[in-house]
């Protein structure tokens, strides 16, 4: 017996360690992750800063929107893509554009609820604004987007498509929204160290708020019938848009490293190693000839001297034709010191620090000489247009810009003052056009939207010249993402390509 | 928990029913080789007195003082002996019925004879595994054991492939199967690590039910190896093969035309040739002197024949790779060692992997107790190109991978001549392609080294507490550490070539460093108690009880440089700017899982001809919440011998063997990484910027309430054995609902998240396995025969359910495409109502009636279409393997053939060389305009067929074009039917007698070997081996990459000389 007692005490012994394991339920608790910041531990201080720069990256200009508007062209040294410069998009085309836009407003939407959560109202309030202008652009270049069942995670796998013009109505009613946080809380410490754009200024996210508010205005003025009166009141009683010396831009400390370049510098200057980080593209000889027959002092600012040792002046390339653009690199000029710095001594730019621009302040100066124009808001829209145009050359840094500015207009009456005869689409014409000069290299998307808005590039040369080119004139907008049809088909308005070039957006005429 | 104690005390108690005799007489019985011979009969001659031995051949028997006893076991002539006092040793003849003797490990090393179980298995021998020589075990069970799919997804020299049982159980989780290793779960990598020669036997369990007790990672088969344990006899064996691989399928590339790019076109729309290309849209070859390259510094230019004399540079440009296999293994009573070395060269120059592992396994009873034990020990060492290096240090050149820069040589130029990069056209600053980079230059100068310890342990102990109740602790562990280092070294190019080259690839850059550390461990801990018992004559129990614990734990530390500041001095600390740390999942990661499982099983026999058997398991796994933590699953199989059963049988010379078998089961399986319940979010690239941190939110959404998959399977069986066994035939059907699949949904970006991960769909897993052996079909005189072994598995599934009846993506569209011009859209997807999986690809607008493509009137192109097409499968419907063995006297002949079919791939090589004019395809109409063949276009209307309207640039603009050609996946996409020759063996063995009277050395045998040596495939395939993945991992199939290697042959010869 004793020896059965042994082993009977062995196999209790050996339950005894089973019992055990099963009973010890926190040896299974390893599972809280040691790697990786989650939902419940991040704040919207974490992610704002991200947030911020990721919209700065978002406004550095598609290079197809720079070469269809004739800023740039290819340059000869790379195959040129043949669906730019043949306008024959397909739904990838701008599949990468439409899901990083999406990635950056459904931070700004977590900074938001996260910031509203913890208090932090300001931050919420920033974000808002951000996601606004983000938004906006997003509905010019798609028409309906998903908008009101967007990033309701859990509730909406397939978000619906909102009307366009729904959106732009809700955005408005967000500003308002904003533009009252902003106005009644005092910003936080947190906010002020994680806002790398205006560093805490409320008063400047009201102005930012106010112009994105005049653009969506703005966008829609040739809609027949629309009537901005009551927006353009609040605008003006909550301190009116962005002046002279308020770009908005972001900068979270760039420095000359890998991923740590200003956006604009790191994809159009050079590497950190000081090879051209875009060998691809230079200037579209159709903006050069604008800039030079009218001995326009940005073009300096806009474009550096081609040729290795900068011997060719100022020469662009013809886009869409494989015969006159000029091979190989280097030939043709890059882009200029108001984007990419000043050079140094190993002609290498030095704007690898530079605050990465998201909202230049001529823009909002041009945006109001148009509302000036318009009748919108009192004033004399030829003043309105000199401010916006002196601004221009203040901000791309021509010397002694404000005599510069005078003089540029007065020896280019034509395109640089309205006439008191005109019509007020012919004068908005030449606004826009003064605005599509300012924008050169900045701000592509803006005089896309102006040209499908106002017509106002009357000389057709910057359209493509290749022979198999599917047609004469941009798109009005871009087909949508393929990964859209693939993972919410349902909702996807159904296109075929080449509705890009007959379905209009609703603003425009 | 509460099930298996009640179990348990059942068990216990039927221990104590026994009935007296009059001497106890211990014994083994063995076989004519000195193996045990397990299971065997042992009755008291005349009586009905009987007991059975266990897996070892001991057994234990009271009788008579004067009785005989009669051994019989199946497969075995039946022998009587006298035990003289307390001890019997017995050997039986094999009487070569090798249906039903086979023996099987089971779970938890649970010895069973395959007749007894009521799943379908299969068993290989050593032999068999060896006699192709195939440098590890995935190659040598290619096309050998019916259901089995073994995937080789690419040839270079780290031997990936994708290992998949009966199809797939679960959508976007792990499919591979299990790998047990002398009973320690091992992970299925080590497959490719050990040495074929160390295996005693492997058995692939397909069947859930096999696999119940083995737990969550069983539910997709189990491969069970057993390692060879040393013998009675000393034995020295020495085995050296030394096989070459040669490039065996190429793509059809043109060679007409020269380089252009579409820089020069002539008023008529005719490209012209421009000498330092990287596309080859050039005019036709017309062997008149023409320049390869620009004008170099010193104003000289490379002249040579515009003609294609140098197409076959390409193939040629692959080495032929060299694999020499060495091992030494000595067994001897109660240990087995072996040293085993491989050196891989590969297809690409310079690509070398180095193996070398070390084995020591031992055993040793001592009474009641025994242990045994097993070391193993491996060394893995490579230096291969660092293709991904390739690509961070010449961010936006047209290179692709080594392969696609070797295809992009044209015709006309002299590739071989570039090796010497001292050379005055080979140097770095002179090569002649403005837009790629030498090939050479890449291979000697961007280096990826890797050296991998991996050392692995297992300790049995086991005690016999009753003779009905043994006792077993084993413990396992199986270490891993990784180490890879990429250098990429400098690039340091002329003034010249700095000044007037293309920039991309003609520019100074400083040397890169990646470093990683990786070390993973898992342990395991198995505690249970096992016996058989016979509770009355011819009626037996036998039972396991117990429970094991396992801790997985993985570490990773990644860091680089970008910014070298000391040419060719790689280390991290030597560089300017920041450092850079790539993040989890990917790198720098701690991640620990643990599991508790309580499993029992139960079987009754009667007779050992008629089996059943009950399991049962729990699991408690940490990746879930709490909630869903617990998991429990049974099965039940059983067996019926009705050849023993029914005496009109046992006596029949036509019908031998017959048995039916039928399995139950329910497997659960947490096919989830830990830390996946939650959202997570990660910095961007740059940030942290000094003090300013940012995070973005990463792309998954998970739901937090996820619950283990569920497979349920069904299977039933039949073997039959005839004339016999010279026939022998096996039958299996099973059927298989996987339920609850843990899905990773694409979901629409504008719902915040890419990615859901849920419990999102369900589908079914179905399919036939046929084993036929003639062994032997024919005699040939008295020393010789021919057998052959046929096997074929009928695999399907379908989609039965997902989250809301959307389509779910499973992967592709990214990482294996190079440089094409608008990226095709090309994925797996899941659509419920259709098998798993199928492709979804972008193509043509079609005109619905006809499916015709519909071309634009005036240009005469087509467009693509928004919707994208899904068709074809993933996987192979069939799989069928034949292998014929002569065997005439000491000479050997096999071969394994090969075929797999049903399904479709895709070749991300395809719109690379489209884009770059390499492709055959892109000359189908000369390069001059065509009328899109099967076309219609737009006329009042209507469509019409178009017989006139040609395309408005049939060269470079039509096939570079996104929309007319790259863009549409649907042009590189075909049938992934294939006829392999796997194995060739051909073999001679000399007698030891011919030596020194076979006293030193016992016999040596001589073979020839070749391992795929043809590959047929249809017409439609002008791209590769349909098996090329892009990815070893995941359930992605046929996405073949255009990054990958070339498919290749081996053939050699190998020296095994025993002593």
């Amino acid at each position: 017996m004793k020896h059965i007692n042994k082993q009977l005490i062995f196999i209790g012994a050996f339950i005894g360690v089973i019992a055990l394991f099963s009973c010890k339920k926190t040896w299974l608790d390893v599972n809280t992750d040691p790697n990786r910041v989650t939902d419940a531990t991040v704040t919207a201080e974490l992610i704002f800063p991200a947030a911020a720069n990721e919209v700065g990256q978002a406004a550095v200009g598609s290079t197809f929107l720079q070469e269809w508007v004739g800023y740039w062209a290819p340059n000869g040294g790379f195959v040129p893509q043949q669906n730019v410069i043949s306008y024959n998009i397909d739904f990838t085309f701008a599949d990468g554009l439409f899901q990083n836009r999406y990635n950056i407003l459904f931070d700004l939407h977590q900074a938001e609820v996260k910031a509203k959560a913890s208090g932090d109202l300001d931050l919420a309030a920033a974000s808002i604004v951000l996601s606004a202008k983000i938004y906006q652009e997003v509905v010019d270049l798609f028409g309906d987007v998903p908008y009101s069942q967007a990033f309701q995670t859990g509730k909406y796998t397939t978000p619906v498509y909102d009307p366009a013009e729904s959106i732009y109505d809700s955005l408005q009613i967000r500003l308002d929204t904003a533009i009252n946080i902003l106005q009644n809380n005092a910003p936080s410490g947190a906010f002020s160290k994680a806002d790398i754009i205006n560093h805490g200024d409320v008063g400047k996210w009201i102005k930012f708020a106010n112009t994105l508010k005049l653009r969506l205005l703005i966008r829609q003025s040739e809609v027949s019938g629309f009537n901005p009166a009551t927006e353009i009141a609040k605008i003006q009683a909550n301190g009116g848009v962005l002046g002279a010396g308020e770009s908005i831009s972001v900068n979270p400390g760039y420095s000359n490293d890998v991923n740590k370049q200003n956006p604009f510098y790191a994809a159009h200057g050079w590497t950190p190693t000081g090879v051209q980080s875009d060998q691809a593209t230079d200037a579209n000889a159709y903006i050069i000839n604008i800039l030079s027959s009218t001995n326009d002092p940005r073009i300096g600012r806009f474009f550096f001297p081609g040729g290795f040792d900068n011997s060719n002046g100022f020469v662009g390339n013809v886009f869409g034709d494989p015969l006159n653009t000029l091979a190989p690199a280097n030939q043709s000029s890059y882009f200029g010191p108001a984007l990419n710095g000043e050079l140094d001594a190993n002609g290498v730019g030095t704007g690898y620090n530079k605050d990465q621009f998201i909202f230049p302040s001529y823009e909002s100066l041009f945006l109001y000489a148009e509302a000036v124009a318009r009748g919108w808001i009192p004033g004399d829209a030829n003043d309105a247009l000199k401010a916006a145009i002196t601004e221009s050359f203040v901000w791309s840094g021509v010397p002694d810009a404000v005599n510069a500015a005078a003089a540029y207009i007065a020896a280019n009456p034509n395109i640089a003052t309205l006439k008191s005869g005109n019509s007020i689409l012919a004068n908005a014409k030449i606004i826009a056009f003064q605005k599509y000069i300012a924008n050169t290299g900045i701000d592509p998307q803006e005089s896309f939207f102006d040209q499908n808005r106002l017509h106002f590039l009357t000389d057709n040369s910057y359209i493509s010249t290749l022979s198999t080119k599917i047609s004469d004139k941009l798109p009005y907008r871009l087909l949508y993402a393929q990964s859209e049809y693939t993972t919410n088909g349902k909702n996807t308005p159904k296109e075929v390509a080449g509705d890009e070039f007959t379905k209009k957006l609703f603003w425009e005429p | 928990m509460k099930r298996i104690l009640v179990l348990f005390t059942v068990l216990m108690l039927s221990g104590f029913w026994a009935s007296a005799q009059n001497r106890v007489v211990t014994g083994i019985v063995k076989d004519d080789t000195g193996s045990p011979v397990p299971f065997a009969t042992v009755t008291e001659t005349g009586t009905k007195n009987g007991t059975t031995a266990d897996a070892n051949g001991n057994f234990t028997i009271k009788m008579k003082e004067n009785g005989t006893l009669t051994f019989s076991a199946t497969g075995f002539n039946a022998a009587t002996a006298t035990p003289e006092g307390k001890t019997v040793a017995v050997t039986l003849k094999r009487n070569n019925l090798e249906l039903s003797t086979v023996i099987v490990t089971t779970a938890l090393g649970q010895q069973r004879e395959a007749k007894e179980l009521g799943y379908a298995q299969t068993t290989i021998n050593n032999k068999t595994l060896t006699a192709g020589k195939s440098v590890n075990i995935q190659q040598a069970l290619n096309g050998k054991v019916s259901g089995l799919n073994i995937s080789t997804v690419n040839s270079g020299v780290f031997e990936n492939a994708k290992i998949n049982i009966r199809g797939i159980r679960s959508l976007t989780g792990d499919n591979s199967p299990m790998l047990v290793v002398d009973g320690a779960p091992t992970p299925l990598g080590y497959l490719s690590t050990i040495p074929p020669d160390d295996v005693q036997s492997l058995t692939v369990l397909k069947s859930g039910a096999s696999a119940a007790i083995y737990g969550p990672q069983a539910v997709n088969g189990v491969i069970v190896i057993t390692t060879k344990r040393g013998g009675k006899t000393p034995t020295v064996t020495f085995n050296s093969t030394v096989q070459a691989t040669k490039v065996s399928f190429f793509p059809k590339m043109q060679k007409e035309f020269g380089d252009g790019g579409g820089e020069i076109v002539d008023q008529y729309g005719n490209y012209g040739y421009v000498p330092y290309e990287n596309q080859q849209y050039g005019p036709k070859f017309d062997n008149s002197i023409q320049p390869v390259g620009p004008v170099l510094e010193d104003g000289s230019q490379q002249m040579l024949p515009y003609n294609n004399s140098h197409f076959k540079d390409r193939i040629k440009f692959f080495n032929t790779g060299i694999t020499v296999q060495n091992s030494l293994s000595v067994a001897g009573e109660d240990f087995y060692l072996s040293v085993e070395d491989a050196k891989i060269k590969g297809l690409v120059p310079d690509d070398v992997n180095r193996r070398t592992s070390l084995r020591f396994n031992g055993g040793k009873t001592i009474g009641k107790f025994s242990v045994n034990y097993g070391l193993n020990y491996i060394l893995q060492n490579s230096n291969v190109v660092d293709e991904n290096g390739f690509q961070t240090e010449f961010p936006g050149a047209y290179d692709g991978g080594i392969f696609l820069l070797v295809e992009q040589t044209a015709s006309n130029v002299p590739l071989l001549s570039y090796k010497n990069l001292n050379s005055k056209y080979g140097q770095y600053s002179n090569y002649y392609n403005e837009y790629a980079i030498n090939p050479y230059w890449v291979i000697a100068n961007l280096r990826s080294k890797g050296r991998n310890d991996n050392l692995l342990g297992n300790i049995g102990l086991n005690y016999q507490l009753f003779p009905w109740m043994k006792a077993t602790v084993k413990v396992s562990n199986e270490l891993s550490f990784d180490n890879t280092q990429n250098n990429d070294a400098p690039v340091i190019v002329s003034d010249w070539a700095a000044a007037n080259r293309n920039a991309v690839q003609y520019s100074n850059k400083a040397g890169q460093v990646f470093t990683d550390q990786f070390y993973s461990s898992r342990l395991n801990f198995d505690y249970f108690l096992s016996g058989d018992h016979n509770i009355v004559n011819d009626f037996s129990v036998r039972y396991v009880v117990g429970g094991s614990l396992s801790d997985s734990r993985s570490k990773d530390v990644a860091v680089g440089g970008n910014n070298l500041v000391v040419p060719y001095l790689f280390n991290v600390s030597v560089r300017s700017g920041d450092a850079s740390v790539p993040l989890y999942p990917g790198d720098n990661f701690n991640i620990e899982s643990r599991l508790y499982s309580a499993y029992g099983t139960v079987g009754f026999s009667y007779k050992r001809w008629a089996n059943i058997e009950f399991t049962g398991r729990n699991d408690w796994d940490s990746r879930l919440l709490k909630q869903n933590r617990s998991f429990f699953y049974p099965a039940a199989n059983a067996s019926l011998v009705l050849s023993d059963a029914i005496p009109a049988i046992q006596n029949s010379d036509f019908l031998t063997y017959l048995k039916l078998r039928g399995a139950v089961s329910k497997s659960g399986n947490v096919n989830l990484n830990p830390y996946s319940l939650s959202a997570t979010y990660s910095q961007p690239a740059g940030f942290p910027f000094g003090s300013t941190a940012g995070f973005t939110a990463n792309g998954t959404i998970p739901s937090a309430n996820l619950k283990p998959e569920f497979v349920n399977t069904t299977e039933a069986g039949i073997e039959l054995g005839f004339l016999k066994n010279r026939i022998s035939l096996d039958a299996t059907y099973y059927y298989q609902n996987n339920t609850n699949q843990i899905l990773n949904v694409s979901q629409s970006v504008t719902t915040g998240y890419t990615t859901g991960l849920a419990n999102a769909a369900s589908f079914n897993n179905y399919g036939v396995e046929l084993d036929l052996g003639l062994t032997p079909l024919v005699k040939i005189g008295k020393r010789g025969h021919l057998d052959i072994k046929i096997n074929a598995s009928y695999n399907n599934n379908k989609v039965t359910s997902t989250l809301g009846n959307v389509p779910v993506v499973i992967g592709g569209n990214n990482g294996f495409l190079a440089q094409a011009t608008g990226y095709p859209t090309v994925n797996n997807i899941a659509v419920v109502g259709k098998p798993a999986f199928e492709f979804q690809l972008s193509d043509y607008l079609r005109d619905s009636a006809t499916g015709k493509v519909i071309v634009d009137p005036v240009t005469g192109n087509p467009t693509q279409s928004p919707n994208l097409l899904i068709t074809g499968r993933t996987l192979p419907t069939w799989i069928v393997g034949a292998t014929p063995t002569l065997t005439i006297g000491n000479f050997g002949f096999s071969m394994t053939w090969e075929y797999k079919g049903g399904n479709d791939f895709y070749s991300g090589l395809g719109p690379d060389e489209a884009f770059a004019g390499i492709g055959a395809a892109t000359t189908l109409y000369g390069r001059k305009r065509f009328v899109f063949p099967n076309s219609v276009y737009l006329k009042d209307g209507k469509y019409v067929d178009n017989t006139n309207i040609q395309v408005a640039d049939g060269n470079y603009a039509f096939f570079n074009g996104a929309n007319t050609y790259t863009g549409i996946a649907t042009n590189f996409f075909g049938s992934a039917a294939a006829w392999r020759l796997r194995e060739l063996d051909i073999s001679y063995t000399i007698p030891g007698k011919v030596f020194s009277n076979g006293k030193f050395i016992k016999q040596i045998t001589v073979s020839l070997v070749g391992k795929n040596l043809f590959l047929f495939v249809p017409k439609s395939n002008i791209w590769g081996d349909p098996e090329f993945n892009y990815s070893a991992t995941g359930n992605t199939f046929g996405l073949a990459s255009g990054f990958q290697s070339p498919a290749s042959r081996l053939f050699g010869g190998s020296i095994t000389v025993q002593f």
